[in-house]
């Protein structure tokens, strides 16, 4: 299983979309392959609140949310920790985004609808 | 969703309704959107971008989209919710959507409005956006009218 | 209404009903439609404005919204009044509509076009009206029902 360290512990992923159905998807995308989604938050602002009280292997963060956007949700988390792994998810993938996303050190930028197989690739490379 | 940003909408909605000479609307109530049905047939929907991104719907029974397309008409009596009220009804949405946002530039936020689209049936259920929607009533000779606001901030 | 308005929300509808949603497509001819269309029951509606301004739909079926909806969260509903089934078919005209406004924006540099946020609206009856603007369909043919993309942009804009 993919999901699965080679210490038999599972990747933690924490989940940053304010669609409910879009984080239902990602974990139908991870979970049948042993990753963990270990928190969930619908804006930037409630994962930058979260992020200090979990650990997670790798963040997926939405671009468009509302109180506080995935871009500045991403640079603050930076802040607290520059070397979480991050990468955006965007239904929106205009060069000025990827450009913006580049510019704050984000992990990865992937343009949704996501494909399963193609995003726990793109998890496991940043491990 | 901050008050501050719905008070220009409230505005928006009476300032309009009185420059068409509606009778005496006025704001009954503010709450949040809990359930998903809507038993108001009309509702006229206008997107918003920029400052401010959200959607903003009015929503009404036929009958009274019918008396205010009447009253916006000189009282001429309107029967069926064909395609003059309809229109009618339109332009009403468009002016108090245009209003409101002229008061939102006034406090600093530039909002740009999409025109708006008629959506009506029965037996609705509708979501207006994904964040939490705000639904403030209003009564008036017309019958009672709600202004739907899902304002992402 | 020239038909350049509809087609990358056509584009990027099949390659999201294919890609995301694994349906079988097959794309209908492009009608101008006029103010108003009556729905199939569920419609998804998103707002843009920018260089164009107007409106993007997406209409089927409750039994198509349901089985859209099973096919993304992997669980069932017997109605498509289901919170779930509405906020699938909201997660659905984001994705598309982003998808077509940045193959745009980044076709037209300066055109700038940005979303509303989707609403979705479901029932009997119902019936659609965009006043004073014409619009342009496609019916698209799917393994899960017919699905229609509808594009109303206002007139006298490119």
């Amino acid at each position: 299983m993919k999901g699965i360290k080679t210490d038999g512990t599972a990747i933690q992923v924490m989940s940053v979309d304010d669609s409910a159905i879009s984080r239902k998807m990602i974990k139908k995308a991870l979970e049948p392959e042993g990753f963990v989604v270990c928190a969930e938050a619908g804006n930037g602002k409630e994962a930058v609140e979260l992020y200090p009280k979990i650990k997670a292997d790798v963040i997926t963060m939405d671009v468009t949310m509302p109180v506080m956007d995935g871009l500045e949700a991403a640079s603050a988390i930076k802040k607290i920790n520059p070397g979480q792994k991050i990468i955006m998810l965007s239904a929106m993938g205009d060069d000025d985004i990827i450009n913006d996303a580049k510019s704050r050190g984000i992990d990865d930028v992937y343009c949704k609808p996501f494909k399963a197989p193609e995003l726990i690739e793109r998890i496991l490379k940043l491990m | 969703m901050d008050i501050k940003h719905i008070n220009p909408f409230i505005s928006g909605l009476l300032n309009v309704s009185g420059m068409l000479g509606l009778g005496g609307m006025q704001r009954t109530g503010i709450s949040k959107r809990e359930k998903l049905q809507t038993e108001h047939d009309v509702n006229i929907i206008i997107g918003l971008v920029g400052g401010l991104r959200g959607n903003v719907v009015f929503s009404m029974h036929e009958a009274t989209a019918c008396n205010i397309a009447s009253t916006m008409m000189g009282g001429m009596p309107v029967s069926q919710f064909d395609m003059m009220p309809r229109s009618a009804i339109c332009e009403m949405a468009n002016m108090i959507a245009g209003n409101s946002v002229s008061n939102l530039e006034q406090m600093g936020s530039l909002v740009d409005i999409t025109p708006p689209t008629l959506v009506s049936g029965k037996n609705m259920v509708s979501l207006i956006s994904q964040v939490e929607t705000l639904v403030v009533q209003f009564n008036s000779k017309e019958g009672p009218v709600e202004l739907n606001i899902a304002i992402e901030e | 209404m020239s038909t350049s308005h509809i087609a990358p929300f056509v584009k990027s509808s099949v390659t999201i009903f294919k890609d995301m949603l694994g349906l079988e497509v097959k794309s209908g001819t492009t009608e101008n439609e006029g103010d108003s269309f009556a729905s199939r029951g569920f419609s998804v509606i998103v707002g843009f404005t920018g260089g164009w301004k107007g409106r993007f739909f997406l209409d089927m079926t409750g039994a198509t919204a349901i089985q859209l909806a099973s096919t993304l969260t992997g669980e069932e509903y017997s109605s498509m009044a289901d919170e779930e089934v509405l906020l699938s078919g909201a997660e659905l005209g984001n994705i598309i509509s982003g998808n077509a406004i940045t193959d745009i924006n980044n076709t037209y540099p300066g055109l700038n076009l940005r979303l509303t946020p989707p609403s979705v609206f479901a029932g009997d009856d119902l019936s659609m009206f965009n006043v004073r603007l014409n619009s342009c369909s496609v019916l698209i043919d799917t393994s899960a029902g017919p699905i229609k993309i509808n594009v109303a942009v206002e007139e006298g804009k490119k």
